[in-house]
C-alpha cells in the first residue's frame, strides 16, 4: 500500500484486534522482533530515533557474534520524552482521517473521567483547547 | 461504518492499557504470533512469516 509517506507492508488485524491485544492494545506501539521470534525492543510510542538506536545496537551485536565475540543479554528500562504538539497532531488527523475523527477525539477528551497527568491529551481542558483549535480552522 | 470496533476511542484514553503494557510481550520473550491480512497480496498469513525471513519492525496504527 502506498499513500503519501507510507510505503511499506500493511497488515490488517481482525476486527476484534487479536494481534493488537496480544501486543498491548495501545495505539502507536512499536516492536522489533529478531529472526528467532524474540522481542528485542518494545515501545508504547513509535519514535524513529530510538528505533534507529535499537537497530544500530542490534547490528553491532550481530557483528560481535559473527566475529565469535562472547555476548550476553542485559535488561534495560528507559523513559525518554517526546514532542507532544496537539495542534500538529490535530492537523495531521484532520488531513488524513477527516473532521469526524477530530470531533470524535474531542468528544472522547471531554468524556474522559480517569486520572489526568500534566501535559496530557486527556480531559476536558484538552477537549476545550482542541475545540478552540477546530473553531479557528472553521473561521 | 458509523461506529468503532473498540469501546474506547481513541485508545489513548484506555488507561488500563498503559498500566498493563510493561507486563505484555516483553523484550527477551517470544513475540505473539497470529493471523494478519496482507493488504497488498490480499491473503491471510502468519505474522511470524516476516520475522522468520529477517528482523522485523512492527508498528501499530489505526485507520479511522
Amino acid at each position: 500500500m502506498t499513500k503519501k509517506y507510507i510505503n511499506r507492508t500493511m497488515l490488517i488485524d481482525s476486527l476484534e484486534g487479536d494481534i493488537h491485544h496480544a501486543y498491548g492494545r495501545l495505539p502507536n506501539m512499536t516492536y522489533i522482533v529478531n529472526r528467532y521470534g524474540n522481542v528485542i525492543y518494545k515501545s508504547d510510542w513509535t519514535d524513529p530515533s530510538t528505533i534507529k538506536m535499537a537497530l544500530d545496537h542490534y547490528g553491532d551485536e550481530r557483528k560481535m557474534m559473527e566475529n565469535k565475540i562472547r555476548v550476553t543479554p542485559y535488561y534495560i528500562e528507559w523513559q525518554p520524552m517526546r514532542k507532544n504538539d496537539s495542534e500538529e497532531f490535530m492537523t495531521i488527523l484532520l488531513n488524513d482521517a477527516g473532521p469526524k475523527a477530530i470531533k470524535d477525539f474531542i468528544a472522547s477528551a471531554n468524556n474522559y473521567t480517569g486520572p489526568v497527568q500534566s501535559n496530557s491529551s486527556l480531559g476536558k481542558a484538552m477537549g476545550k483547547k482542541l475545540q478552540a483549535w477546530l473553531d479557528n480552522q472553521n473561521n | 461504518m458509523n461506529s468503532y470496533n473498540y469501546d474506547t476511542f481513541p485508545l489513548d484514553f484506555d488507561m488500563q492499557a498503559f498500566i498493563d503494557f510493561p507486563n505484555i510481550a516483553n523484550a527477551g520473550t517470544k513475540a505473539p504470533d497470529g493471523k494478519v491480512y496482507n493488504l497488498k497480496e490480499e491473503i491471510w498469513e502468519e505474522l511470524s512469516t516476516y520475522w522468520k525471513e529477517k528482523t522485523t519492525i512492527i508498528e501499530f496504527g489505526s485507520i479511522t
